[in-house]
């Protein structure tokens, strides 16, 4: 990009050596936040890897010592025995349908809060919000026999309806933060004139708003995935039967008590449970960037 | 989208019809949950229907198909729960007023779940059952079922503590491997011509003693074999934690001086946990552990084969008794249960006579019929079985099992770091949790 | 929250039909409601729940459970362990904060420099958070194991002695730290490279103009305009580190002895280990309130400078 292929006169050759010597600091610049990336990669990236390995280790060399970076006889018979042997498939396709609705359906009521937080005016506006900003604050434990209690008296104990209501609620105070600030930065211009214009405010909101909050709505939705899809306890205690039981809970099934923990089927387990989550990034990650970088920015 | 409109700009009748809606699908469930025959949830760590069923687990579900085919009106839910999270989720449960028929949960627990009221006392089952009555208990195991002079708990399978050693070690150092060590004093001098630096860079890389003291239960079960052996005991009979009698601070003591005056058992034994300890004794950095008989079939004696490993009982002082401890499991019927009865029938089924002596060919049964019976004769579960028929205590009988137990290993973790002498840190600890949870 | 751009006409229009027009004010509620029931009923209704058992005496192991006033908080206040609890609390969230709020600016400028493979580098440092608390504690625990695990075996063939990870209470502290932030980084890492990203160039260029250095230009633009960023995360980060039990529970179980205790996980100790429900609800009331505090003194403190 910096090339130049005319050097006549003494001024441009001062000039494409000056380039040249700004090329020349860029490059070391590049190098070295390439290597330092590099290396933070590596970092981030071994208990993952060594997890991977783990899970491609025979069962009975586990416990072998040194350790092996590649095992002698790599097999991949905990993945066959995690997918074929256990409930995990299914726990899997449950997680999915418990998180997929939890983040519809936070991103229905939430983003319709957040249209009104950031455009409406109503009395006691400012402590709802205050309000939802301080339910982060309660320490999670401590609610678990209400929720309990609350379940039981809805008759919706061992229901994924359970777990979908509470992971909504959690999701809502960033989710509404999050949307109301991604809403404020799209000009108000552009909805009131469709208020002149006759339109409702539904109208407004489903056709004006929705559409410009797209990578606000992503950025929301990886979260909320990403927080749901990992729960453990909640999940673990509102779900009784086992063909409803969602992943983390499915998971900690593996881990030994009276036997040694099972560390292949985990390891293998972990990596198979991380794959939505990865997909989900890989889709969505310019989204996510987007829509923190405009939604965020409203402290 | 016109509609939706509707709904917005008229939100009241919106509300109300929504309301409408939702009372009438409660009620409906209400009313189609109670119109089935008799459906009993059962709360169990022991998936009996995983696609890759052993022995046991096989046994399990013929017993329950049984019990199916002979009870047709009866339904079975299942509730697995990882088995560290049984006792927890059956509390949150029951205080939910929807506690599962019937649970299974470790012997530590019997007196809380017993006490509490949450559990109903079976004398009336029990007493006079061919196979079930309380008579053909171990006598360790029917300490612990009875709380009050009632018996609350249907045990299963139980355990004990031993001491494995590894032969081709004892070999290697010189030792007589049919001799293993059988007093503290022996135990110690032994594992002093074990602890070695094999490969000479000047660091211990083969202990002589492994066990556990990490904050886990493992650690004060396996200090109480020490304390049992010498006499003393955890709790007197008001209930108050005794860790500082005279036993107590000599098996502290005794930790302190493994580590720290004779070097044979690496200091980091406060974080290892039972698998890291299991791992440790099979890759060959500890020549000996005081370790569960649950590891024996396959993570011991299938890692190592019979001709490098051994098992012996816990080592006593001079002058000793031998003593374990015993722990395992038990089904226990909630004091909330609609159908105690049919429960009773289902706990017969899968805790029978026959599903015992299978269970009792890998485990230690509970049940001295099943430990007598010539099927099981001269293997490990049989001989472990009469050692700790003879030798085993069980948990303590108090509410708190929990804080006294935690109290405890943090007092044994300071001795062992020498941050406190054996008699400061153990009577600390009591008085902290004499103060405040004993019953 | 506050506009400052000037108000529209439009909007005054809008503001005056509104007040004459309640029925058009109810219908904001209507918006609101679902969201606000929501939060009200599982999150708020628990946690005022919480607050009503913690003046009882409230035993799971015991069917009596009187109201006794304050006294589980006098208790409290008496419990040398609370105290060290909450000593090592503090101390987690001191060092765990500026440390994974720094991790993720630190990567965030990396990753905003031009060059190329950026998205890849992004999608594989993003990689961390995809996995959940609880059972990243197990991998890490095998991978930290002093006799056993990967790290020392690493450590040994580099030549440096076992490092006592998870038996000495510097080593489980330093741990905890290190695995808590190698989980959690990224949250911060994608929140300010999205407000890297929202920085106009033409500030910088301008400042280059003025012979602003690398580091001026840091300290004078990039970071006072992402202020927002820096106290949503610092409020975030500090409330998660404050309530973080999970990876506690799965790694170190509190010890070795209590040094990795943290208030969190007495709590959930206090209630579903010693059953002593009213005690932990206590516990929670406390943090509740302290995390109330620190958020309150970051808005304020960061409100402040960037004024």
């Amino acid at each position: 990009m910096l090339t130049t292929s005319d050097n006549r006169t003494s001024k441009q050759v001062s000039l494409a050596e000056a380039q040249r010597r700004k090329k020349r600091r860029s490059d070391l610049l590049h190098i070295s936040v390439h290597s330092a990336l590099i290396m933070c990669c590596v970092l981030a990236l071994f208990p993952l890897l060594w997890t991977f390995i783990t899970s491609i280790t025979p069962r009975e060399l586990v416990y072998q010592w040194p350790p092996q970076f590649i095992p002698d006889n790599i097999t991949f018979d905990a993945y066959a025995r995690a997918l074929g042997k256990t409930d995990l498939p299914r726990n899997f396709l449950n997680s999915l349908l418990v998180t997929t609705a939890t983040v519809l359906g936070s991103l229905l009521i939430g983003s319709m809060a957040a249209f009104r937080f950031a455009r409406g005016t109503f009395p006691g506006k400012n402590i709802i919000l205050l309000f939802f900003i301080a339910t982060i604050m309660v320490p999670g434990l401590s609610n678990i026999i209400p929720l309990y209690i609350i379940m039981r008296e809805l008759s919706l104990l061992n229901t994924y309806l359970s777990l979908i209501l509470v992971y909504i609620a959690g999701a809502m105070p960033l989710t509404v933060w999050l949307l109301k600030g991604f809403i404020e930065s799209i000009p108000k211009e552009l909805d009131e004139s469709a208020l002149l214009d006759g339109a409702s405010k539904f109208q407004v909101f489903r056709f004006v708003i929705l559409p410009l909050i797209g990578p606000g709505m992503a950025a929301a939705a990886v979260i909320t995935f990403i927080n749901s899809w990992n729960e453990f306890l909640l999940a673990l205690t509102f779900i009784q039967s086992p063909e409803k039981r969602t992943l983390q809970p499915g998971i900690q099934l593996f881990v030994g008590y009276y036997e040694s923990t099972e560390w292949t089927l985990i390891a293998a387990a972990t990596l198979i449970a991380c794959i939505p989550v990865i997909i989900l990034f890989i889709f969505l990650q310019r989204s996510l960037i987007a829509g923190l970088t405009a939604g965020a920015v409203k402290g | 989208m016109l509609l939706l409109n509707k709904i917005v700009s008229k939100p009241v009748p919106y509300l109300m019809s929504v309301s409408v809606v939702l009372l009438l699908i409660f009620t409906s469930a209400t009313v189609f949950g109670q119109s089935r025959p008799v459906t009993l949830r059962v709360q169990t760590s022991i998936d009996f229907f995983n696609d890759d069923p052993n022995d046991s687990e096989l046994a399990y579900r013929a017993a329950h198909e049984a019990f199916l085919a002979e009870n047709p009106n009866i339904r079975i839910e299942f509730e697995i729960v990882p088995p560290f999270e049984l006792y927890r989720q059956f509390l949150v449960a029951a205080e939910g007023r929807n506690a599962p028929d019937i649970t299974y949960q470790g012997a530590a627990n019997t007196y809380t779940l017993a006490s509490s009221g949450n559990v109903l006392a079976l004398n009336d089952y029990m007493d006079g059952h061919p196979f079930l009555n309380p008579d053909n208990l171990q006598s360790a195991i029917l300490d612990v079922a009875t709380v009050d002079g009632q018996y609350y708990v249907i045990p299963t399978t139980t355990d004990a503590r031993v001491l494995y050693y590894r032969k081709d070690l004892f070999e290697a150092a010189g030792l007589d491997a049919s001799a293993p060590p059988t007093t503290r004093a022996e135990l110690i001098e032994t594992a002093q011509s074990l602890t070695q630096d094999t490969d000479g860079d000047g660091e211990t890389d083969q202990w002589g003693y492994c066990f556990i003291a990490d904050n886990t239960l493992h650690t004060p079960h396996m200090w109480l074999t020490h304390v049992w052996a010498a006499g003393g005991d955890l709790v007197d009979a008001d209930g108050k934690a005794v860790y500082d009698s005279e036993a107590g601070i000599a098996a502290a003591q005794f930790y302190y001086d493994l580590v720290n005056t004779y070097e044979v058992t690496p200091s980091n034994i406060i974080a290892n946990d039972y698998d890291a300890t299991v791992r440790a004794l099979v890759s060959g950095q500890c020549a000996m552990a005081l370790l569960g008989t649950w590891s024996w079939p396959v993570d011991i004696l299938g890692a190592l084969g019979e001709e490098n490993v051994g098992w012996t009982p816990v080592p006593t002082p001079e002058g000793g008794e031998a003593a374990t401890f015993s722990g395992g499991w038990s089904w226990l019927i909630s004091s909330r249960s609609d159908h105690p009865d049919e429960a009773w029938a289902y706990i017969e089924a899968i805790a029978s006579e026959e599903l015992a002596l299978e269970l009792g060919r890998e485990n230690i049964s509970t049940r001295q019929s099943v430990l007598s019976s010539p099927e099981i004769q001269d293997t490990f579960v049989a001989n472990v079985g009469t050692y700790a028929a003879g030798a085993a205590h069980g948990n303590p009988q108090v509410t708190s099992t929990q804080p006294l137990f935690d109290g405890l290993r943090q007092a044994l973790q300071d001795v062992i770091r020498g941050r406190q002498d054996a008699q400061t840190a153990l009577t600390q600890a009591a008085e902290t949790y004499n103060s405040r949870y004993a019953r | 929250m506050i506009s400052s751009q000037p108000q529209s006409s439009q909007e005054n229009v809008a503001r005056r039909s509104a007040q004459f027009k309640p029925w058009r004010n109810f219908s904001e509620y209507i918006w609101v409601a679902p969201a606000f029931i929501f939060v009200l009923f599982f999150t708020f209704y628990a946690a005022a729940y919480a607050i009503w058992l913690s003046f009882y005496d409230y035993s799971l192991a015991s069917p009596v459970r009187p109201f006794i006033g304050t006294e589980n908080f006098q208790r409290l206040f008496q419990d040398a362990e609370y105290w060290q609890s909450l000593r090592r609390s503090l101390l987690f969230v001191a060092i765990d904060v500026p440390l994974t709020v720094g991790m993720g600016f630190a990567l965030a400028l990396l990753l905003n420099q031009p060059i190329r493979g950026r998205w890849l580098y992004r999608s594989l440092l993003l990689l961390p958070w995809v996995i959940s608390l609880v059972i990243a504690g197990y991998m890490l625990k095998w991978i930290f194991a002093e006799n056993t695990g990967i790290l020392n075996y690493l450590l040994s063939l580099a030549g440096i002695a076992q490092v006592p990870w998870l038996s000495s209470d510097a080593g489980a502290f330093a741990t905890v730290v290190i695995a808590h932030a190698w989980r959690v980084y990224p949250f911060g890492m994608v929140i300010l490279l999205a407000g890297l990203q929202g920085i106009s160039k033409e500030l910088y260029e301008a400042a280059m103009i003025d012979g602003a250095s690398g580091r001026q230009r840091l300290i004078h633009i990039t970071m006072p305009l992402l202020t927002p960023q820096f106290l949503i995360l610092l409020i975030l980060r500090t409330l998660l580190a404050f309530n973080m039990v999970d990876l506690i529970f799965t790694m170190t179980g509190g010890g070795p002895g209590n040094a990795t205790s943290f208030l969190s996980y007495m709590m959930y100790q206090r209630a579903f280990s010693y059953l002593d429900l009213g005690y932990a609800a206590a516990i929670g009331v406390t943090i509740f309130a302290i995390n109330i505090v620190l958020a309150l003194v970051y808005f304020y403190v960061l409100r402040r400078n960037s004024a």
